[in-house]
């Protein structure tokens, strides 16, 4: 299974228990059409959607892993199934989508059997410019992987079993 | 919100489902079940096989639901979206 570490580091290069404190576990990626869905986007003589790029946050508090749900709409897709959960306001009901989440700096692709639609407006890690967050990537992806969050020293290592690879 | 018929039929079902598929990911299209399948995964294949890109519901006939946490969501720092999804 393939690997990936994120060192932090402050301005000078040091390793940064703090700066991973500010924006946490994160990987640039881009949310796909699943293939079974775009096989029937192109037999009925279609175009599949483009992908849409932003950043993944870990979240290890997540049941599911949790994605924009304009982004999901945006590529056409439509839910699946349904889940209650917990909010400000007290339980709702959601959407629940099939997506691929591409991770494009590793040539990564993993199929996600099953994602919340959420409205996650607004959130961004820290940075000039801030970067977007368009998905919380909770544990039904964590429970194909080994997470390890070294929050003394200022890194994080994952290995995921992946669905395909690619060359970056 | 997209797949309350399915939901209500589903819940008006359960108890006689329980007795003959519990464990199983049952596949409804509004008020018809179009199959039980072993896995989420054969259910969802099969439901885009038989039916395409459309909304349908993929549920695990189970006696109680499996409770969904987001932290997150709990706090507010994020919003469960509602959209109502028409084919």
């Amino acid at each position: 299974m393939p690997v990936h570490t994120q060192f932090i580091r402050d301005k000078n290069g040091n390793l940064s228990a703090a700066g991973l404190a500010q924006v946490g576990a994160f990987f640039p990626i881009e949310v796909h059409v699943p293939p079974q869905i775009a096989d029937v986007i192109v037999k009925a003589g279609h175009t599949v959607p483009k992908s849409v790029s932003g950043i993944g946050l870990i979240d290890t508090g997540a049941t599911l892993t949790c994605i924009q749900e304009d982004i999901l709409i945006s590529l056409g897709l439509n839910p699946i199934g349904q889940v209650t959960s917990g909010t400000a306001n007290g339980p709702r009901p959601s959407n629940v989508y099939p997506a691929r989440i591409v991770f494009p700096t590793k040539g990564w692709t993993l199929d996600l059997g099953q994602a919340m639609g959420v409205n996650l407006a607004g959130q961004a890690i820290p940075g000039d410019p801030p970067q977007p967050i368009i998905a919380l990537l909770g544990r039904n992806l964590l429970q194909r992987s080994v997470f390890i969050y070294n929050g003394i020293t200022g890194f994080w290592t994952i290995t995921l079993e992946i669905t395909a690879s690619s060359p970056t | 919100m997209a797949l309350e018929t399915e939901v209500e039929f589903y819940n008006s079902q359960k108890n006689d489902w329980l007795e003959h598929y519990e464990g199983k990911f049952a596949l409804i299209k509004e008020k018809k079940l179009l199959g039980t399948y072993t896995t989420w995964e054969e259910a969802f294949d099969a439901g885009v096989q038989k039916l395409g890109n459309v909304p349908f519901l993929i549920k695990q006939v189970q006696e109680k639901d499996e409770v969904v946490q987001f932290p997150a969501l709990a706090v507010g720092a994020i919003s469960a979206s509602s959209h109502a999804i028409h084919p």
